[in-house]
């Protein structure tokens, strides 16, 4: 019994053992280095021949070679924080809306580009917009290149088609948010099985609000400023007057019954059961929306485009700071983002095994082919890449055209640094939380607000206020 | 006589019933996953499918060489772990038993500490990742939470309820502490630690963190973590807050609610199937002959 | 058998003969375990520091700047601090009374029990709650208590009375929380149970029985007190956890709604959602270490009473 015991874990030891030699025995190509990129998604069957392909075009033009890593979606933000604190070399990764700018930042994990553009990949510089620059600087520095996509958010609402005409609604009627209100009522009488009214998760009062106010903070929805004020004074969202408008609405369209009873904590319903709900829109948007639920949508638009800052880092690509080699990972940024041929390879696979081409702009991805669409905003300029089948053909010039028409944020590139302050706003996070069922309706409006309203006074939220302007006052004061 | 009976009945009734009521939830999950998805989004959960529908469980097994891999990982460490668990942690365990050692109590101790006090995840993953070179191996799953206090102390309970006299018997006989170790202690402890390997079984069966964290090679995923994936895409949907990307996040897949259940059942189900292998060991009272004074 | 006796008593005084013997067959026989605790759970320990620290990727654990308790300060000063400590502290503390009993009981009552096929069945069926992940539990629970089509307000309505929105009561989730965390351990850990009871000799049944004792009396002299050190035991390891909460259930089942934080917010699910929004490892590190501690202070309190009452009942 013992001997049989003493064998197993001798062979586990030597198990051990050889595992662990293997990792160590790689070699490197000497003067060629290879550069890791970390991205979100899942991982491609025929990354190898791809990545081939890309070393083929990028070796004669910059000297190394690329290794995309794909992480899963789920695990890329904890992976990442890993990988940074724990020091792994790797050399560029995408950061935005997961893998957040602004803490990879603040925690030291990516490092400043200005330099580095300037004498390595100026033509970077021109092949990007400069309020994409604008949005991305952090105290004069800029730390990522953002993935050129829609970033001027506009507010639509999408109505189901066949309701539409069924009920002969005129969609042109439609100016603000409140014109539905007649809508939503034959969709309750006469429509049992669908829900009227869908807020979403993030629109909400934005619905009411987003015409006349941004959003400063948006760690806190709370501090809003007036786009149109030129000195930016910030204000608490429930003093301003179209807040209080829209959640009353919200609340009687609740007890009117538009919107479902179980809101708060409802899953992601299909937004097929929606007569009408409300989102943020790009072009193009309502044609993949048809795609997905398969019901035709009409969408009318509310408000003019408005771009943030926020809206301008969720998708970007950053170099690491344990990377050895930077110069040639911002050559490699500048390449992605102004070679096409180069940035359909990573985001659609090799041409004829994995799509097909229709004619020059429009492609048709091979189902199942080992290779699918890795998301081409994850890696650079989406104006760039092909279109795939069902986006209208005019979609990439759209798009552009809403960022580049949108009205732009003042404070375009301020970044709001919490450091002095934390306590504070852990409190009013919570506090935001606690009552953010004060957007959907199911509450009682008014003994609710007058709650939210002392609770945030007292959590503090005057000193945040105070704080975040007095930090404004000194962007602008320094844009100048 | 009769008595008996009738208080055996009401026994088992009242069994019965805190069975159904427990054991519900997850026949709704079977049937949840046996349902046509739009019939959920209108109708709700039910707990027999309005239109049975197995089209949940085909979406799970369009890609069938990931899951039966996965399941060969995951069988293959968790048996792993069971049997190193147990066998290392009842060697500590008796060891802590004896009464008459000296040290003991630093000893435990020393164990003790470890369960409130750990470096955190950061540490953790630098020593994994940067000394031990243990991710995408198969060993991340297995040593660490090898020796896990909890499940020590356990044992060391049931040890010390073994009498003495049968310690004292094989000393007699010549042996030591190896002998009445393995003679003794082991053999007339199968009750506990049967749990004992059962809970470490299930706790490596339906680890998806280690997974997430650790491992990037395809085939070495374990199978709660093929499950967790789906879900945390969803989970990600649902928190995010910013406009931009929620038009964009449109162009994930995003799974049916029947295909959670359908996954959630096959990855739960074969845990359930082993347990009865576990329950023939919980056999009553100590069972060596000849020591009866 | 006396001499057996006297000599393992023998053994309980210090420096009886061959003890360093015996000492050190012992040691070696627990070497490997010991290593294993030594790599895996004291290395990592080191990076402790970090709650004092302000963490910069880039400097790393050693090389980021000290800050002493600045860390701890952020969450100490939070006016929430009292409600979800409170919180984490009562429903654990329910959660560890409540499961104790109900997993006592019904490993009583499963070795009652004559079938072995019954037994064995039950058993089976109740631990199946275990193997669900909370996001799937959250699932069912959700589906017995929503307000539009959930299975608990049918039932209220049939017997005429008015619907309520769960999600909406923060006073009635304690109770939920409750009965959710009985459904998901309390087959799991009467098998814990069940395995001590399969431990107690035979004998003492059979004498009782000669003796005319009761069922009843039976469970309070013979199975309880032989019980008492394995529960005891456990109740010692769960109170070290008791700042600790499980996150899984507070965060999935609740489905993080605002309204229910007053009752149902706990130290994980707080620093958690702190975290997304100020990002920063020192205050997760420091609230962890402040569990740690708490943890201790109580194990060591708790383990000093019940040494008191029956040195056998200590953990160390």
């Amino acid at each position: 019994m013992k001997k049989i015991l003493a064998v197993i874990l001798a062979a586990m030891i030597a198990a051990y053992v050889c595992g662990c030699s293997k990792n160590l025995g790689q070699t490197n190509k000497a003067d060629i280095p290879e550069l890791v990129w970390y991205v979100p998604g899942s991982k491609q069957a025929d990354m190898e021949l791809v990545k081939e392909k890309i070393n083929e075009i990028l070796v004669p033009k910059i000297g190394a070679t690329l290794d995309i890593q794909f992480i899963d979606d789920g695990a890329y933000q904890e992976r990442m924080n890993m990988n940074m604190a724990s020091g792994t070399v790797f050399d560029l990764c995408f950061c935005g809306y997961v893998n957040v700018y602004y803490d990879c930042i603040r925690q030291g994990g990516i490092i400043p580009l200005n330099d580095l553009i300037n004498k390595e990949a100026p033509s970077l510089l021109k092949a990007l917009p400069q309020y994409l620059f604008d949005a991305a600087t952090v105290n004069g520095k800029i730390y990522a290149i953002p993935n050129n996509q829609i970033m001027a958010q506009n507010i639509a609402l999408s109505f189901q088609k066949k309701l539409v005409d069924k009920y002969s609604y005129n969609l042109s009627d439609v100016k603000r948010n409140g014109d539905i209100e007649p809508f939503l009522k034959t969709i309750k009488d006469k429509e049992p099985d669908l829900y009227p009214f869908n807020g979403g998760t993030s629109v909400r009062i934005n619905l009411w609000s987003m015409d006349k106010y941004e959003n400063a903070y948006i760690g806190l929805n709370c501090l809003w400023i007036d786009k149109s004020d030129e000195q930016c004074k910030v204000i608490k969202r429930y003093d301003t007057k179209e807040f209080l408008e829209g959640i009353h609405t919200l609340r009687d369209w609740y007890n009117k019954g538009y919107i479902r009873k179980d809101v708060t904590s409802a899953t992601g319903a299909s937004d097929s059961q929606y007569a009408v709900s409300a989102i943020f829109n790009k072009p193009g948007l309502e044609q993949e929306l048809e795609k997905k639920l398969g019901i035709e949508l009409d969408t009318v638009n509310l408000y003019k485009a408005h771009m943030t800052t926020q809206g301008c880092i969720q998708t970007m690509t950053g170099v690491s700071a344990t990377s050895k080699n930077p110069e040639k990972a911002v050559k490699i940024i500048e390449q992605v983002n102004t070679n096409a041929e180069l940035y359909n390879l990573i985001v659609y696979g090799v041409e004829g095994k994995h799509y097909t081409k229709i004619n020059d702009k429009y492609i048709k991805v091979i189902p199942e082919s080992g290779y699918s669409d890795s998301g081409a905003w994850k890696f650079g300029n989406q104006f760039n890449a092909y279109i795939t089948e069902g986006k209208p053909e005019n979609v990439w010039e759209e798009t552009q055209k809403q960022n580049d028409e949108a009205t732009k944020s003042k404070l375009l590139g301020f970044a709001f640094n919490t450091k002095k302050i934390s306590s504070e706003i852990a409190q009013c996070v919570s506090v935001t939380e606690k009552y953010s069922a004060i957007e959907d309706g199911s509450v009682d409006v008014d003994t609710f607000l007058e709650k939210y309203i002392q609770e945030m006074e007292d959590a503090g939220i005057n000193i945040v206020k105070a704080e975040l302007q007095s930090q404004i006052d000194e962007f602008l004061a320094n844009k100048k | 006589m009769y008595k008996k009976a009738v208080s055996q009945t009401i026994l088992k009734i009242a069994l019965a019933l805190l069975a159904v009521l427990i054991i519900y939830p997850f026949i709704l999950l079977v049937s949840v996953s046996f349902s046509a998805e739009k019939d959920i989004l209108s109708y709700g959960y039910s707990i027999i499918p309005k239109t049975f529908d197995v089209e949940a469980y085909r979406y799970v097994f369009k890609n069938p060489m990931a899951l039966v891999n996965a399941y060969k990982v995951t069988t293959l460490f968790s048996v792993a772990a069971m049997c190193l668990g147990v066998f290392f942690m009842s060697m500590i365990a008796y060891v802590l038993s004896r009464k008459d050692l000296r040290g003991r109590n630093v000893l435990s101790f020393f164990l003790y500490f470890t369960m409130l006090f750990n470096g955190g995840l950061v540490p953790t993953y630098i020593l994994m990742t940067k000394y031990l070179y243990l991710n995408d191996t198969i060993w991340v799953y297995i040593l660490p939470g090898l020796i896990s206090p909890w499940y020590v102390f356990m044992i060391r309970t049931f040890f010390n309820g073994i009498p003495a006299e049968l310690s004292e018997s094989v000393r007699i006989d010549g042996g030591n502490v190896y002998t009445i170790f393995f003679k003794i202690i082991i053999p007339l402890s199968k009750p506990v630690l049967a749990t004992v390997a059962l809970f470490l079984f299930l706790a490596k069966w339906n680890d998806w963190y280690t997974a997430m964290l650790y491992i990037n090679k395809e085939n070495l995923v374990s199978l709660q973590y093929l499950l967790q994936r789906i879900l945390q895409n969803i989970q990600l949907l649902q928190n995010l807050n910013y406009g931009a990307v929620s038009s964009l996040m449109n162009e994930l897949d995003i799974p049916a609610e029947t295909v959670r259940m359908a996954m959630a059942v096959v990855v739960a189900g074969p845990a359930l199937i082993v347990f009865p292998f576990f329950q023939k060991y919980f056999v009553r009272g100590l069972t060596v002959g000849g020591v009866k004074g | 058998m006396n001499v057996q006796l006297q000599k393992s008593k023998r053994r309980l005084i210090d420096g009886y003969p061959g003890q360093l013997t015996e000492t050190m067959q012992l040691y070696s026989l627990c070497v490997i375990p010991v290593l294993l605790v030594v790599i895996f759970n004291y290395l990592p320990i080191i990076g402790i520091i970090i709650a004092f620290k302000d963490y910069r990727f880039n400097l790393g654990i050693f090389g980021s700047e000290w800050v002493g308790f600045d860390n701890f300060r952020i969450m100490l000063k939070t006016k929430d601090f009292v409600t979800i400590t409170w919180n984490t502290l009562s429903l654990n503390f329910i959660f560890i009374v409540t499961g104790t009993i109900a997993a006592v009981l019904l490993s009583i009552i499963l070795f009652e029990v004559k079938s072995r096929t019954f037994t064995k069945a039950i058993q089976t069926l109740v631990i199946t709650p275990y193997f669900l992940s909370w996001v799937i539990a959250s699932y069912m629970v959700f589906a017995f208590l929503n307000s539009e089509y959930g299975i608990l307000n049918k039932i209220l309505i049939g017997i005429g009375m008015k619907e309520v929105n769960w999600y909406s009561e923060p006073n009635a989730w304690p109770g939920i929380l409750t009965v959710a965390n009985i459904w998901k351990n309390v087959g799991m850990d009467s098998v814990i149970y069940y395995a001590a009871l399969m431990g107690i000799e035979n004998s003492l049944f059979e004498a009782a029985q000669v003796d005319g004792a009761s069922k009843f009396r039976q469970a309070k002299s013979i199975i309880i007190p032989s019980i008492m050190p394995l529960i005891v035991i456990m109740t010692i390891l769960k109170i070290g956890n008791i700042f600790r909460a499980d996150f899984g259930m507070f965060y999935q089942l609740t489905r993080n709604v605002g309204v229910l934080y007053s009752k149902t917010d706990v130290i994980d699910t707080y620093i958690f959602r702190t975290m997304r929004v100020l990002g920063d490892m020192g205050l997760s590190s420091a609230v962890g270490l402040m569990q740690s501690v708490i943890g201790l202070v109580l194990v060591i309190c708790t383990n000093y009473a019940s040494k008191k009452i029956d040195k056998d009942f200590g953990l160390f």
